[in-house]
């Protein structure tokens, strides 16, 4: 348990370090059914060996009963019975003891794989930038891991086991079919191929599955919107849309049992088809001498028991074709290639960023769209930097770049002197505390929240910066204060709160470089300013910190020592709030905007 | 409120409640239950004649070296065998249809009553859990209708069956083979509460990693920015591990069933070979019918081994049924008012009246509170966050009842109201803007299928949705899941036309504090402006110039009302209100 199984090795050996993950693309990198096995082919032998046990225990039962039978028909002493009698009941202890052992070793194999891969992707998506995410939804990767890992494990544990367990069976039942008679046995084989052929049709559960996700569709959809649904008095349609969806997924079920239905009595047909031939032409052969009593009666008990084999091997095929496609889908998603390699330098950090010439462009949806355009800047340590401008002007993929969530398209980012691209990606990170719009906090406590993992904060630290971003008086309103449980199964904090636990999180992080994109939008103007003006004073700064505000008012970042003001990926003004305010231009505009927004009621009411 | 002790460990019904529950569910296919109850006759009389045929075969054909008879009994055999599969046939398709119309209209119930719930049901119970009821608790029972059920009571009747047929055949020697019964019994019970036990295990350890991995996923981009990932791993490859440990119990577990249950039936076998020898000797019973007694024992096995096998599919279904009929006892939120149904107007006032309400006893949100709002009025709520706005405008939905005081529509109290009619006379828009997946047009007809497209644009200009409209592709292009894909001005705007076009008494406006981008922000400015023109309206307010326009300002300070005026009597009273605004200009200087 403590070794690392060889797909988590091979994994780490892609590792250059904790986050670069390269070439899993390649060849070698791809999961594949023999390279899962690889680690577990000493427990696939030692479960085949059990496996055979408990088959030849299986097989010998009814020959042990056919010697108690023909003993006492042939009335035989007692004593040869009991032979037989004693071996039939070790038999059947040994046996069942066998079986335990062999799903043991089997099925482990299964689910180790399942834990496997699982392992892998989890390591492989947390490495992944913003363009993996384009390619494949949460939701998608989520499907990925629960319903293709489950058909993963069907193929490597319940269909390896009959695999094997089918090969066992005939051989070691053939030979005693053809032994009994062989006439007798091709015949009684001859409905196989048709059962077979049955179970080959694979029944899909694909249009079932999908109508049930329709489903769930609607019923989050009006779970979510349940306050507007009834403030709109639309509970009736709603029901009714509901209602149309029920009944179809009622249709596709319906459909789906229709298949299961006609497919499992024709299988059963098979067996009672080829029993039937057994008991004619063997009957017969019975009643003309050939053939005893005993081996007629041991002779059907042995093609029942090839029977479930060989439907099996129908459903096997279809498992097998089930088990490769997920594999494949698997595949496909570990086949994306970090968007970023990293380098081997690790200092601290001063927290000066140098972009030269900085270029970012997108390919999305068959078009080019430029994100940065030749952007160049150099930020000194200390220094407080406000960045504004018209939506999508490539405010946001300026904190990517410098943080190196994915790299440039022509141009320099410089952290330190250093490229980005030499930095190890763990030192670079550290030298970031980013406040992004989205508030995302874990399904954890307040205080894991803020502390993530770093033990080093003290509760002291944690208060002196929760009152800095005014949340003690919140904090007193949770249930259990900072060990209060927030998400799905705690406390609901408001869109506020959480901006606000963000900005917490980020200040306890200390880093040379913090970063604001758009982070207070749901935080009331009382506390934004709040927090503005001790950002601006420095008593929510770390000594020399650099300070990267993006913002979408204007207010919020007048006191920067340089504002970059943005427009289609281009920097067009840079300068102080008072420089910018006094020359004609972007800026200017943008605060005549916001002025005219706050002056217009005052210009109603004289 | 906080940790909601829903009973996702405990279980609420005893199991014997949950079968009559679950046996009410097919109440209506009375008659095709019984019916198909009652097919299990012929096909176990076809089943157990196998047995005997064979015999047949052995005994009249072998014996009397009769090979017309044996060709004669191999067809009775085979004949048996097609009328088994055309009544199996029948009876599965019946069984099926029952279970998912059962289903299908369990489906419905719940999504029924979740219409009707109270709100306060979903603060204790988050979304995610309320699907799981409905989506999976219910498809796990379809599952158990529409193969373990059907199976199962074939089972029961196979194994009753068997065991009459067994006494028919030889009393004395099925007696012999109860020897095993007692050890089989403890086996069994051994092995359903090791079943229970590690099956509740891996389904808790799958649902907890799967939610980690989804909120991790989420929350992908911070993982990285704070570079956790080694933390992050470390958790989840714990919790990887601890899932498969939980698994391979449950596998020895489960082989470990199968295997006793099959060891004890070949013992059986052991058991009536070792007394029918004796009394075969005796002339007391014919090979024959030996060879058909060992037949028909590994029958009356097999359903013994399937039902233990299947006893995790039972259990599951259990597990199930107790969550769903949990859901279904939850009392709806007209449950609490004394269902006077009231017609009720809003001609003059609406009216607070010594208001008082906690979500949680000790930490009363609303205190006290007293208000008129006369129709006509334009009225701006203010107040820091928290100070129990939001909650008030809740209560006027019934969403939550006061626990104390009366809210009341021209003197009709809301306890005595139709809560239908009620809520018809107000339209509200909400701060996220919520909207569904679907079309424009579907999203802003919302709650209305008589509107020309007249009347539709005229309020798309008023409140400059148009313009949203045209920025994504017009009426019939598609919004996302909760609108997604607009920003968050234009959801507000879109939701502000819809909530106008059913043509309220009262408009409720949740303004939203979200920054939007200059454009939108000077278009909901407008928007507002137009909506609020001659209407009667309550906006939980944070622009300023929506605030400085209203008649009246009530300004909330920790479940209170403190202070209430116009905009220059409140500036003049130089208290809460003047400090407010005073905060929010000193950006603009």
């Amino acid at each position: 348990m403590n070794n690392k199984t060889n797909a988590q090795e091979r994994l780490d050996g892609l590792h250059r370090s904790d986050h670069a993950l390269a070439g899993v693309h390649s060849a070698k990198g791809e999961l594949t059914f023999v390279s899962l096995f690889q680690d577990y082919r000493v427990a696939l032998v030692i479960g085949s060996v059990f496996l055979l046990l408990t088959n030849a225990a299986a097989l010998s039962i009814p020959r042990m009963i056919k010697h108690a039978v023909d003993a006492i028909a042939e009335q035989q002493p007692f004593a040869v019975m009991n032979t037989s009698i004693m071996w039939i009941i070790g038999l059947a202890i040994a046996g069942g003891l066998a079986r335990v052992l062999s799903r043991m070793y089997i099925f482990n194999i299964g689910r180790d794989i399942e834990r496997d891969i699982r392992s892998v992707i989890f390591r492989h998506v947390l490495t992944m930038s913003s363009r993996f995410f384009e390619q494949f939804s949460i939701g998608d990767v989520m499907s990925r891991l629960t319903n293709d890992l489950q058909s993963i494990r069907a193929l490597s544990g319940f269909a390896l086991l009959n695999v094997i367990n089918a090969i066992f069976i005939f051989v070691g039942t053939l030979p005693v079919l053809f032994q009994i008679n062989t006439k007798l046995t091709l015949l009684a084989l001859i409905p196989f191929p048709l059962g077979y052929g049955a179970a080959q049709r694979r029944f899909s559960t694909m249009e079932n599955q999908k109508q049930l996700g329709v489903l769930n569709t609607i019923l989050q959809q009006n779970l979510n919107g349940q306050t507007i649904v009834r403030a709109f008095d639309q509970q009736e349609p709603e029901i009714e849309k509901f209602e149309v969806a029920n009944i179809e997924t009622f249709n596709t079920a319906m459909r789906l049992a229709m298949i299961r239905m006609v497919l499992f009595p024709l299988m059963g047909l098979m067996s009672a088809l080829s029993i039937s031939i057994a008991l004619y032409v063997g009957g017969t052969m019975a009643a003309e001498g050939i053939l005893t009593v005993g081996d007629i009666v041991e002779f059907n008990t042995r093609i029942m028991q090839l029977a479930w084999p060989a439907m099996a091997g129908g459903f096997i095929i279809a498992v097998y074709h089930r088990g490769r496609a997920s594999l494949a889908r698997v595949n496909e998603m570990l086949s994306m290639a970090p968007d970023i390699y990293d380098g081997e330098y690790a200092e601290p950090i001063s927290g000066a960023l140098r972009l030269r010439n900085v270029s970012k462009s997108f390919e999305r949806d068959g078009h080019v769209i430029e994100a940065l355009k030749n952007i160049s800047v150099d930020i000194v340590p200390g220094e407080f930097i406000g960045v504004i401008g018209t939506n999508a002007s490539g405010k946001s993929t300026l904190v990517d770049v410098v943080t190196r969530q994915f790299d440039v398209s022509s141009g320099e980012v410089c952290l330190d002197e250093h490229g980005l691209a030499e930095w190890n990606i763990g030192a670079l990170r550290d030298g970031f505390a980013v406040v992004p719009e989205q508030a995302f906090l874990f399904s954890k406590t307040i205080r894991e929240n803020l502390k993530l993992w770093n033990d080093a904060i003290s509760d002291e630290e944690i208060h002196d910066v929760l009152s800095m971003v005014d949340l003690m008086r919140d904090l007193s309103t949770f249930p259990d204060g900072l060990d209060t449980m927030v998400g799905e199964r705690g406390w609901t904090l408001s869109g506020g709160q959480r901006q606000r636990v963000a900005l917490a999180r980020a200040l306890l992080k200390n880093a040379p470089i913090l970063i604001l994109d758009d982070a207070l939008s749901a935080v009331d103007a009382e506390v934004e300013s709040h927090i503005i003006s001790a950002l601006r004073d420095g008593s929510m700064k770390r000594q020399n910190q650099t300070l990267i505000v993006i913002a979408h008012r204007p207010e919020a970042i007048r006191t920067a020592d340089r504002i970059l003001v943005f427009r289609d990926g281009e920097i067009v003004q840079t300068g102080t709030h008072q420089d910018l305010a006094s020359k004609d231009g972007l800026y200017r505009q943008l605060l005549t905007d916001r002025e005219e927004e706050a002056d217009k009621p005052k210009d109603q009411d004289a | 409120m906080h940790n909601p002790s829903t009973s996702e460990e405990t279980q609420s019904f005893s199991e014997w409640a949950l079968l009559k529950r679950l046996g009410k569910e097919i109440k209506q296919h009375q008659s095709w239950f019984v019916i198909a109850i009652i097919l299990y006759a012929p096909l176990l009389g076809l089943e157990l004649a196998k047995p005997l045929i064979i015999g047949q075969v052995v005994d009249e054909g072998i014996r009397l070296q009769s090979t017309s008879t044996v060709a004669k009994w191999a067809l009775v055999f085979l004949g048996c065998v097609l009328l088994a599969a055309v009544v199996r046939f029948v009876q599965m398709y019946m069984l099926q249809w029952m279970g998912q119309s059962a289903i299908r209209r369990l489906r419905h119930r719940l999504f029924r009553k979740i219409q009707g719930l109270p709100m306060s049901y979903f603060d204790r119970m988050p979304l995610g859990k309320v699907m799981t009821r409905v989506t999976n608790d219910v498809q796990s029972l379809a599952e158990l209708f529409s193969s373990g059920a059907v199976e199962i009571v074939g089972d029961i009747l196979f194994l009753c069956g068997t065991a009459v047929m067994l006494l028919w055949v030889d009393f004395s020697l099925f007696l012999k083979v109860l020897l095993v019964a007692p050890p089989l019994f403890i086996g069994l019970r051994y092995f359903r509460n090791a079943a229970r036990a590690s099956f509740g295990k891996v389904r808790a350890k799958l649902a907890a990693i799967n939610a980690n991995v989804q909120e991790v996923l989420n929350g992908v981009r911070i993982v990285q920015l704070f570079n956790v990932l080694r933390p992050i791993r470390d958790e989840f490859e714990s919790e990887n591990a601890g899932y498969m440990q939980a698994n391979r119990k449950a596998i020895i577990v489960d082989a470990g069933v199968y295997s006793y249950v099959d060891a004890l039936s070949t013992i059986a076998t052991a058991l009536v070979l070792f007394f029918g020898a004796r009394e075969h000797f005796d002339g007391a019973l014919e090979l024959g019918i030996l060879v058909a007694f060992i037949d028909a024992l590994s029958r009356f096995f097999h359903p013994i081994r399937e039902l233990s096998q299947k006893y995790t599919v039972i259990q599951r279904a259990f597990v199930s049924a107790d969550r769903v009929y949990e859901l279904e006892d939850e009392p709806s939120e007209f449950d609490g008012l004394s269902g006077q149904n009231k017609s009720v107007h809003f001609d003059k006032t609406l009216r607070f009246q010594n208001v008082d309400f906690a979500y949680d006893v000790e930490k009363p949100i609303l205190k006290d509170i007293s208000l008129e709002i006369k129709a006509g009025e334009r009225i701006a709520i203010v107040g820091r966050t928290g100070s129990g706005k939001s909650t008030l405008m809740k209560l006027l939905q019934g969403h939550y009842l006061p626990q104390k005081g009366t809210i009341a529509f021209d003197g009709v109290d809301i306890k005595d109201a139709d809560l239908m009619a009620w809520r018809q006379l107000m339209a509200i828009v909400p701060q996220d803007g919520y909207l569904f997946e679907g079309s424009f047009r579907d999203n802003l007809t919302f709650g209305r299928s008589d509107i020309d497209e007249n009347k539709l644009s005229d309020y798309m200009k008023l409140c400059q949705s148009d313009w949203v409209v045209e920025r994504h592709g017009g009426l019939e292009a598609q919004i996302t899941a909760g609108g997604d894909n607009l920003s968050a001005g234009e959801r507000q705007l879109i939701a502000l036309t819809r909530a106008l076009l059913v043509e309220p008494n009262l408009l409720i406006l949740d303004e939203a504090t979200a920054s939007v981008d200059i454009e939108t922000e000077r278009r909901l400015q407008k928007a507002t402006e137009n909506a609020l023109a001659d209407r009667t309206s309550i906006v939980v307010a944070h622009r300023l110039n929506t605030i400085r326009q209203a008649d009246r300002i009530i300004v909330f300070d920790d479940g209170q009302i403190v202070e209430s005026g116009n905009h220059d009597t409140l500036i003049a009273l130089g208290g809460v209100y003047a400090n407010l605004v005073e905060h929010q200009q000193s950006n603009f200087a």
